[in-house]
């Protein structure tokens, strides 16, 4: 008797793709069982995202990148530094309204005569990424360097402003208006972003509340 | 006792290794003693497909090594389970967030190694079970041709190491367990067709791989009473 044999072909392929499966999940479920990976993002307890680009710090523009100054092996009670970061945009309202707020917080947080006790090694930086809300076309809108070093000159700024007018680091934290300030730990962990805080609550409170305080 | 990374890194070499002496001239002594549990070891095309499987092996094992290291990364930073040595400095260029993930894709390059190695796994072991299936040059060819892709993407991780000025001894491991694969994917491209390819396992003449491949085929000739006897 002739009978029909359907599939004969596909044996060999079969089992060999039962066998891959079954290694693949098993270093997949082994992977899965001892990590636990903290993913890049713009949310509380979020790896922030890569920025770079160049900053000026009051005297030339240099090369600047978050992430070469943020040390992941940092834990709690370590010394490091702490990064308050103000996403603004020179022609923004808003923008300059709170510029006029840092000269008294720059006093309270910055440099070694801080006013605000911190721990041993720790210290506290701030770092202004001027974006562009606007075309540079737009009518009353101006960009460019000279108006980031006018903009820290005028509101007696001593901190670092990066030039981030192309949007160049968008990509990577969003697209969100301004002011948006973010408060960054040693370990290069997102502590605070107002984007998810209650209302009221600013990044100088949160600083207050995270950054402990000598002993 | 802990192994340091490069301890746990001879580990992946130790297949790799094995599978590519098994696939050189060298490997005919080692395929000949280990014949009589796996015969197709006899021939030049067993001792190519097992070499490949053991190099692919090797290349899934290390590939998934650097996922569980990137998603360490991720989790607690750099540490002793990658370990820095001078420029050998694997937790700088997986723990990357500029080079650590695929572009546009966002993949981390270790599962993009895995779904590789365990795709070549398929297909080499799909064409050890059954090397005179009609699909076999098909699937050497998707090998080859998926082993000169990942050559170009070996390139650009290549770039990337110097771009970040440290070599990850984990990733090279892949790349050279991709280059061997590849190599043995042409290999046996060449080989398919001519006499080395042959029948395989069992030191069956072409007729009685003929016949075999009848009856595989379903049908069963039928016999009279006296040819029984």
């Amino acid at each position: 008797m002739q009978r029909r044999n359907i599939s004969n072909e596909a044996g060999g392929r079969a089992d060999g793709l039962l066998l891959v499966s079954v290694i693949f999940i098993t270093a997949f479920t082994y992977i899965a069982l001892t990590t636990s990976p903290v993913y890049t993002g713009i949310g509380v307890d979020d790896r922030a995202p890569v920025l770079d680009g160049q900053v000026y710090d009051g005297t030339s523009w240099t090369d600047f990148s978050l992430y070469e100054n943020v040390d992941s092996m940092w834990v709690e009670g370590e010394g490091g530094t702490y990064y308050m970061i103000e996403f603004m945009d020179t022609n923004c309202g808003a923008c300059q309204n709170a510029a006029k707020d840092f000269p008294d917080m720059q006093d309270k947080w910055l440099g070694e005569d801080a006013a605000r006790s911190m721990q041993a090694n720790q210290s506290v930086e701030f770092l202004a990424v001027s974006i562009s809300l606007w075309d540079e076309d737009t009518a009353g809108k101006e960009y460019g360097r000279d108006q980031i070093e006018e903009f820290r000159a005028e509101y007696l700024h001593e901190f670092m402003y990066m030039d981030d007018q192309d949007d160049s680091n968008k990509d990577g934290w969003g697209d969100f208006g301004t002011p948006t300030y973010f408060l960054v730990a040693p370990n290069g962990l997102i502590k605070y972003v107002n984007l998810d805080a209650p209302n009221g609550y600013t990044v100088w409170d949160a600083m207050e509340d995270i950054i402990p305080r000598s002993e | 006792m802990e192994l340091d990374a490069n301890t746990q890194l001879m580990f992946h070499w130790i297949p790799i290794v094995f599978g590519l002496v098994l696939m050189s001239p060298f490997g005919e002594g080692l395929g000949l003693k280990m014949a009589s549990r796996w015969p197709s070891l006899e021939t030049i095309r067993g001792r190519t497909i097992g070499g490949m499987m053991a190099v692919i092996f090797g290349g899934f094992t290390v590939s998934a090594h650097t996922l569980w290291i990137h998603n360490k990364a991720n989790e607690m930073g750099s540490g002793n389970f990658c370990s820095a040595d001078g420029v050998w400095d694997c937790s700088s260029v997986i723990g990357n967030p500029d080079w650590n993930t695929m572009p546009f894709i966002g993949l981390p390059w270790g599962m993009v190694g895995m779904l590789a190695f365990a795709l070549f796994l398929w297909l080499i072991i799909s064409v050890a079970k059954e090397p005179t299936e009609s699909w076999v040059l098909t699937h050497l060819k998707i090998g080859r041709n998926l082993g000169i892709l990942g050559i170009g993407m070996i390139f650009y991780l290549i770039y990337a190491e110097y771009d970040i000025g440290k070599l990850c001894q984990y990733c090279t491991t892949a790349h050279v367990s991709h280059v061997i694969t590849t190599f043995g994917f042409f290999r046996l491209s060449s080989m398919y067709g001519t006499k080395d390819w042959g029948v395989g396992t069992s030191g069956l003449s072409d007729s009685d791989t003929k016949d075999r491949k009848s009856k595989r085929g379903g049908y069963v000739a039928p016999v009279t009473a006296s040819e029984e006897e």
